[in-house]
């Protein structure tokens, strides 16, 4: 279905299937399709597996709230050994979708190390790859900057409580650059659409569009190296109606403005110094962006990202985040501070 | 009333327990239905042909100058015949020119000579000799003394008996057996490394709510061939292993079979299973640690043969595997929270709402209310309990 996305729209799709057992990574760039899968990272019978695979440390960064690596361990191998469970709690979701970030990094990383070009292969300026150990092996032919969409689908992305936690989900693991395009599978239906199109590809697009893609928005990027707290440029729209908005961003941190799925704004924006949003750094972007379930996503964390390392510092950074994006409901566990954004359950 | 099927862990004071015991190859079954067997009793065996190994004779003896008396090849070079077994190392052939100069040709494994290619002539060209090594063997034994119930020709046999049984959550190591000892800090408390003693040796252990590593270690040591224990902490796990336990396990030789019946963490061992395992501290009990969570669930298991039930009986027994018909929980269920926040607490369906909950998390599921053996009135999602059998 992604493939189908790329022909319908003419642009640049990297897609997500992240399973209870397998995550499938897909890119079609440039009119190239890549299909590649990570048959041991899921997010029920393989989720132990992707604690196999990293430090549990690179779990721990993603979540706003102190927990012994001990108990996140044993945590996760329970869920392996009872698949068919679901998260109560607040701080469970967030484990969850913690592991989730990491299963999609993963795989996503797997699909670079191949998503590159045939080392050998002639190019216009010399032989590919020539000369190169492994480790110095040609990058892969995907910029990020290049990538129009990004898309997600599986239970665990589908079945999300708030759009908004399936769109950081996807930006933080993808980490895409300059103004992208997210979207969803809604139902975890992408699967079943994907092979009623072998045989009625129109009808499978039809429901697609109408049924099973949820547009999430529009995320816009300000990468680089970011200092915290301090500008990382400035801002300038009008929303639908012409109503006009501006706003300074900050280094290191998130915003959402609201844009309806449908709807679309002019945005201005003007970097400073350093700061890429999708041409060059410090270059100012004009572009036209898509509304969604969550709208437009300002993203200034900086790339690569990397939640600070300090403990303290970090879950204050990750409700900041978590609260611009009105990712979850209010908390109320140790560690964690009271609102993380409204309409939670007490 | 829409339901959902909770499956839950079996824990059987007496129960058909079968037990289908194959050979991965085709080979041979060695016992005949009806027959009675014990647990290490060899049900079947087979025999994998060993590797062919070629020594080019004539090549290592260096006969490059076929001009000389000295340089023909001949028959007598060959110290083994067809059918000769030899060691490796050993000199299969060998050459000596003015009685001066020797080099011989030794055999790359240990087998037995299985053909010699010369070509006919007074002065051969070539000498290849070949060579086979032993046959693999392999062998199934019975795992659980009982009844051959079938004859899996080429395969093995299907063994019976009657037993009590009792699944675990999670488990390492592979099928071992012993008599059961209860440890004194069972079923609630952590089973130290300094409360294992020697009189552990060859024992199944049944530990409390969780082992250390140094538990572990010491039980190795004993001798121990198994622990059974309420929950154990991952980095105990890891640091037993050296690495994190696979997603299918059973084939680890860490030198014990670990069991946790309930699962990861320190967790109390459920009454009904600790009731069981006490019941039976003496008896000989069979065990195992694979699990595996796809493509076919296993589970851990501990089997106790009950040697006071006569065979004739066990035909009116419910197998191990059958756990009747899929049925919804119902009021009055006894069920176990299997995830946190209320990880291990048991209770008693006092409520079964129709429509589904929002959760703290916000999500959307089917939801049952558990008062817990400590009176706390619970609402679960019904996904995240077990019902106890």
């Amino acid at each position: 279905m992604f493939r189908r996305v790329a022909e319908r729209f003419r642009e640049n799709v990297l897609g997500v299937g992240l399973g209870g057992a397998t995550t499938n990574v897909y890119s079609i760039y440039r009119g190239k399709y890549l299909a590649t899968l990570s048959a041991n990272l899921g997010m029920s019978y393989s989720i132990y597996n992707v604690l196999r695979e990293i430090e549990a440390g690179r779990i721990t960064r993603w979540l706003p709230f102190r927990v012994e690596e001990e108990a996140l361990c044993n945590s996760i191998h329970n869920k392996a050994t009872h698949p068919t469970t679901i998260p109560q709690t607040i701080e469970d979701l967030l484990i969850e979708h913690a592991v989730a970030r990491e299963a999609i990094r993963l795989g996503l990383q797997e699909h670079m190390t191949l998503a590159s070009p045939l080392r050998g292969a002639v190019s216009e300026t010399g032989l590919i790859g020539a000369g190169f150990t492994a480790s110095e092996a040609p990058a892969s032919y995907i910029d990020m900057k290049e990538v129009d969409w990004i898309c997600g689908t599986g239970g665990l992305l589908s079945h999300a409580p708030r759009r908004a936690q399936s769109a950081l989900i996807l930006i933080d693991s993808f980490q895409p650059e300059g103004v992208t395009k997210l979207a969803q599978d809604s139902i975890f239906m992408m699967p079943h659409l994907g092979v009623i199109s072998t045989v009625h590809p129109d009808a499978a697009l039809e429901i697609f569009e109408r049924d099973c893609l949820v547009r999430l928005g529009t995320c816009v990027t300000f990468a680089g190296a970011m200092d915290e707290d301090r500008e990382a440029g400035r801002l300038e729209g009008e929303l639908p109606g012409g109503e006009p908005f501006d706003a300074d961003i900050r280094g290191g941190a998130m915003m959402r403005i609201p844009l309806d799925p449908g709807d679309r704004a002019t945005l201005r924006i003007e970097p400073r110094k350093g700061v890429d949003v999708g041409k060059e750094p410090g270059r100012r972007l004009e572009t036209v962006v898509e509304g969604g379930e969550v709208g437009i996503i300002i993203d200034a964390r900086g790339r690569p990202l990397e939640p600070p390392g300090d403990e303290e510092e970090r879950i204050g950074r990750l409700l900041d985040w978590l609260q611009a994006l009105e990712a979850y409901p209010r908390g109320h566990r140790d560690g964690m501070r009271d609102a993380v954004g409204p309409g939670g359950t007490e | 009333m829409s339901q959902i099927y909770v499956p839950g862990l079996r824990r059987e004071e007496l129960c058909l327990v079968r037990k289908a015991r194959r050979l991965p190859v085709k080979g041979r079954a060695l016992v005949e239905r009806g027959e009675r067997v014990s647990h290490d009793r060899v049900v079947a065996r087979a025999e994998i042909e060993g590797a062919e190994f070629v020594v080019d004779v004539y090549d290592e003896l260096h006969f490059l100058m076929p001009v000389l008396d000295q340089y023909i090849f001949q028959r007598s070079n060959l110290l083994k015949d067809v059918g000769d077994a030899v060691e490796r190392d050993e000199v299969i052939a060998e050459r000596r020119a003015w009685g001066l100069f020797r080099t011989s040709c030794t055999s790359p494994v240990k087998g037995r000579i299985e053909r010699i290619d010369i070509p006919e002539g007074p002065r051969p060209t070539s000498a290849l000799m070949r060579i086979r090594t032993p046959p693999v063997i392999l062998e199934v034994d019975a795992y659980i003394p009982g009844v051959v119930a079938e004859v899996l020709p080429g395969e093995g046999a299907v063994i019976e008996t009657a037993a009590a049984f009792i699944q675990g959550t999670f488990g390492i190591g592979p099928e071992t057996s012993g008599r059961l000892a209860v440890a004194p800090s069972a079923p609630g408390g952590v089973l130290r490394a300094a409360e294992v003693g020697e009189e552990y040796a060859g024992k199944v252990v049944v530990a409390g709510s969780s082992v250390e590593l140094g538990t572990l270690r010491r039980a190795v040591a004993v001798g121990a061939r198994a622990i059974v224990s309420g929950g154990v902490e991952e980095g105990a796990l890891v640091g037993f292993l050296g690495e994190r336990p696979a997603i299918i396990t059973g084939r680890e030789e860490a030198g014990l079979t670990l069991i946790a019946t309930e699962g990861l963490g320190r967790l109390a061992m459920l009454e009904k299973t600790f009731r069981l395992l006490r019941k039976f501290e003496g008896e000989m009990a069979f065990v195992n640690g694979a699990t595996q969570m796809r493509a076919g669930v296993v589970r851990p298991e501990i089997i106790v043969p009950r040697g006071d039930i006569d065979v004739a009986e066990h035909r009116l027994l419910r197998p191990e595997g059958d756990k009747g018909l899929p049925r919804g929980v119902d009021l009055g269920d006894r069920v176990r929270i299997i995830r946190e926040p209320h990880f291990g607490a048991m209770g008693t369906v006092v409520g079964l709402p129709q429509a589904l909950r929002t959760l703290e998390s916000e999500v959307e599921a089917m939801v049952l209310e558990v008062e817990t053996e400590e009176g706390f009135r619970l609402t679960v999602p019904r996904a995240n309990t077990e019902v106890i059998e």
